[in-house]
């Protein structure tokens, strides 16, 4: 165990790229997939990829840039509903509804700019105020309600077959994941991370603070957009209070949290276990869905705010007896964005010292 | 001996509430120069540093950096004309390196000044400047308070600036890693960076400067040599009292 | 035109109600509290059930569901928000959205998720003239009642010791710790008194319009809104915000009423682009 744990945290030290190609190979593996599951387990598994991708996105903006984002369903949910009319009242095809969804929500994320330059708390509630004001006026407004004027969602139907539909969300989630491994170890990531620790800081080494909270707003809405335009067919209707509904949101919170926030691993560990607890909850404990996250949400972040990993990382260490790295110091320290010494690797000439 | 003026600072106040922190302080940096900031506590040298790097705006005053107004831009806008600025208490990032903190500023210096240095070689150089190039890997929790004051020299100096301003970089170093950082300082000036040195030890800021302007209670009180300074009885009055000024 | 400023200010004392509590424990406490429209909402459901069901008279029912929000909110700070208020303080923002989840989903429970509105028996004549126009009385009562609480805030604030407390602490904590004042006890005192004021606006709110466990997130926000406009840590300013922001939201409901919550939030960013010190705040915007 203390092995496997060790070669975890040199893959999370170690160059993005292989993170990157560990998360294709586990994609591949996972396409494997539907040669021998039933349509149950198949489906099920799309709810957990379009989870995880959403709560990783999710984690770019509120893990590891410390603006937690309360309406961000309503990303998702513009993916979905511009994925319907693009597709039932246009009839163009599904690849351009993505397309159109990722636009659309990243537009939206634009709005915000004025809000960057405010204090933090503005912006969660105005990410709030966002998710209620669109969700009211998408589903009142005659052009979105539904493809008839008296309907109250739509219907689009999906061109792909439910394995197909498997494979594309597969390929989405590795596209999500592998496009944070990478945003996380660019100038942006740094731009990131420091901004987070602290703001005046950052802006005082050069780095304009408002701008990288936009991109990364930005960023961490693009991927939703996207699901959310693939999932509308895949689910078939969709209307305001399927998509923009705040457990959306709180899935996202719940899982980036759980899992671990700020890191890369967080978000997929957190929806792994959701998940199974979900399934195993599911038949008994329906009603008490929302009620038992909010919970697990307010627990984790009073007893235990690093997540799952941070007790990975800890354990690794109490079996491995390492000194080397010191451990996450408190919660939301982006501690475990796993950039630890690498990059110092790049260096030419310059330093010349062996670890 | 220093001619060219690069930082001129011309009335400068801050008023918090009725309060002013900083009273219509005026002075200039020379390009190539060191010059100090004393001052008893609660005199403004805070505030005035703050009012400098764009953290705080002013309430009245400018300032201009190269003849370029200075005073109404966002801290990144500061740093990217040029001003750099270290922190006093510990505003090193945790879960990075010395390497990587040090980075973080490289990577945002500006085009303008970038040359032909890579980010890299520029976080090596800086590294090297402030003698933290065998630190590099060592995360940023586990250092000294020496070392944890060169790396924020050395961030500093990663953004390429035309002058630092050092915010108490002496506090709490005994005297042997008081000296190391002075040598340091002196190296970097010898580089061609003009420093605004707020200190406390009147003595290094003597040794140091070319320059010293006092404050006392948000406004200059004396500007000049070091030594011409330090004997100013306005100025011995205002650190000792009045017993010791009278004596000299 | 006048009608929707009558009404709209009517209305608007008791958003400046919920507001106070909320710019309160912002500025003492230094959070955000994503719970404090549950607050409102549950000391209006609250009320409702003690008046309606209990058979108690209004005004004790109010008062009683005022003191129990009040309690409700400093167990939320003792067992929760102490605990971790200390660390960033957007974390602090997460866990109060989970509270809200969490007492929002009991409350369903017990209550169910439809609205209800409280008809209240004041023996007065159904409308009265002021100025040549008629207003409902009701509307009037309460809104003298929320001027009348809005009063005995300030006099808390000003006048006692833990007003003084409250604002050595809002001011400058450092200092207040100095001055030997219990920061942890003031923020639960501080806690109680927001949850006491929002309890009474929403007990007062149910009298006049529907409630439902659903609408807390829509008071947060409210209280958010009233607060930008008045200015950060201004009692007065979330006063008078508070007043505008019913014109506002009444206006914006009577034109538009399918747009309405959009032009809101148009008007929130708009207002952060361009004023945010709010609109009858007074400094500098301070930025994070």
């Amino acid at each position: 165990m203390g092995r496997f744990l060790k070669a975890c945290r040199d893959l999370r030290d170690g160059s993005p790229h292989r993170q990157a190609l560990a998360m294709a190979l586990f994609g591949v593996a996972l396409c494997a997939v539907p040669l021998f599951a039933n349509d149950y387990w198949v489906r099920l598994l799309v709810f957990i990829f379009v989870n995880i991708a959403l709560a990783s996105s999710w984690n770019v903006i509120g893990g590891v840039t410390g603006y937690p984002s309360f309406g961000h369903s309503v990303f998702f949910g513009l993916g979905a509903y511009t994925a319907a009319i693009v597709m039932v009242r246009y009839e163009l095809p599904m690849a351009m509804a993505m397309v159109a969804g990722g636009v659309v929500a990243a537009a939206f994320s634009l709005l915000f700019l004025p809000v960057f330059r405010q204090k933090g708390f503005y912006f969660a509630l105005s990410t709030l105020a966002a998710l209620l004001a669109v969700e009211t006026l998408v589903h009142k407004w005659e052009f979105t309600r539904g493809f008839k004027s008296w309907d109250m969602g739509w219907t689009v139907p999906s061109p792909l077959s439910l394995d197909a539909s498997y494979v594309l969300f597969v390929g989405l989630l590795c596209s999500t994941v592998i496009s944070v491994i990478y945003l996380l170890r660019s100038k942006t990531g740094f731009a990131l991370h420091a901004l987070h620790k602290d703001e005046v800081l950052a802006s005082s080494i050069g780095i304009p603070t408002a701008r990288y909270k936009a991109i990364a707003f930005a960023a961490s809405a693009v991927w939703p957009g996207v699901i959310g335009a693939a999932f509308a067919p895949f689910m078939t209707y969709i209307s305001t209070e399927s998509m923009f509904d705040v457990t959306i949101t709180l899935n996202m919170i719940l899982i980036s949290i759980f899992g671990g926030i700020g890191t890369v691993l967080g978000p997929i560990l957190g929806g792994i276990v959701l998940s199974v607890i979900d399934q195993i909850a599911w038949g008994n404990f329906l009603e008490y869905h929302r009620l038992i996250y909010g919970l697990l949400i307010v627990l984790i972040i009073t007893y235990k705010p690093g997540g799952i990993v941070s007790w990975l990382w800890d354990l690794e260490q109490r079996l491995n007896r390492t000194a080397e790295t010191p451990t996450p110091r408190g919660p939301v320290t982006a501690n475990e964005s796993g950039r630890h010494a690498t990059i110092a690797l790049r260096t030419e000439g310059g330093t010349g010292h062996a670890r | 001996m220093h001619d060219d003026v690069l930082l001129k600072v011309d009335g400068l106040s801050k008023n918090y509430g009725g309060v002013f922190a900083v009273r219509g302080v005026s002075f200039e940096l020379r390009r190539g120069e060191v010059l100090g900031l004393i001052g008893p506590n609660g005199a403004g040298k805070s505030t005035l540093f703050n009012l400098v790097s764009g953290i705080v705006p002013p309430s009245d005053g400018t300032i201009h950096l190269e003849g370029k107004p200075l005073h109404r831009l966002r801290p990144n806008e500061v740093c990217a004309r040029g001003a750099a600025r270290t922190f006093q208490s510990a505003s090193l990032l945790s879960g990075m390196t010395v390497w990587e903190n040090v980075h973080v500023a490289s990577l945002f210096r500006p085009r303008e000044r970038q040359g032909d240095m890579s980010a890299e070689e520029c976080t090596n150089r800086a590294l090297a400047l402030c003698d933290l190039t065998h630190a590099a890997r060592q995360p940023a929790e586990r250092l000294t308070v020496s070392e944890q004051k060169r790396v924020e020299i050395a961030r500093a100096l990663a953004t390429n600036p035309l002058l630092i301003m050092t915010d108490e970089v002496l506090a709490g170093l005994n005297p042997a890693e008081g000296e190391e950082v002075l040598r340091i300082l002196r190296q970097i000036n010898g580089e061609g960076i003009s420093i605004i040195f707020v200190e406390h030890d009147v003595r290094a800021v003597v040794r140091l400067c070319h320059r010293v302007v006092v404050l006392a209670q948000g406004a200059k009180l004396s500007e000049g040599p070091p030594d011409e300074v330090v004997r100013d009885p306005a100025v011995i009055e205002v650190y000792l009292g009045s017993r010791y000024a009278s004596r000299h | 035109m006048d009608d929707i400023v009558i009404f709209g200010i009517l209305r608007g004392a008791l958003f400046a109600l919920a507001a106070f509590g909320f710019s309160l424990v912002l500025g003492v406490v230094g959070i955000v509290n994503f719970a404090h429209g549950v607050l409102v909402v549950f000391g209006g459901l609250l009320t409702h059930y003690l008046v309606a069901q209990v058979g108690l008279p209004y005004l004790i029912g109010l008062a009683l569901a005022a003191a129990a929000t009040g309690l409700l909110a400093g167990a939320m700070q003792r067992a929760f928000i102490a605990k971790t208020f200390r660390l960033h303080p957007l974390m602090v923002l997460v866990q109060t959205f989970g509270i809200a989840i969490v007492i929002t989903e009991l409350g369903i429970r017990f209550w169910g998720t439809e609205e209800r509105l409280l008809r209240v028996d004041t023996g007065l004549p159904p409308v009265i003239e002021i100025g040549g126009k008629f207003i409902p009385t009701f509307d009037v009562l309460v809104f003298l009642v929320g001027l009348a609480s809005a009063g005995a805030l300030f006099a808390i604030l000003n006048y006692t010791q833990f007003g003084r407390a409250v604002r050595a602490c809002r001011d400058n904590r450092d200092s207040a710790q100095l001055c030997s004042i219990d920061i942890g006890r003031t923020f639960e005192k501080t806690m109680v008194v927001a949850g006491v004021w929002a309890g009474l606006a929403g007990g007062l709110f149910i009298s006049l319009s529907p409630m439902a466990p659903y609408m807390h997130f829509h008071w947060t926000v409210d209280a958010f809104l009233v607060v930008i406009l008045g200015g950060l840590g201004s009692m007065v300013g979330a006063l008078l915000g508070g007043l505008f922001y019913g014109v506002l939201n009444f206006a914006a409901y009577y034109h538009l009423p399918t747009l309405a919550p959009a032009v809101i939030f148009a008007v929130l960013i708009a207002l952060l682009l361009i004023r945010p010190q709010g609109l009858f705040g007074f400094g500098a915007a301070v930025r994070k």
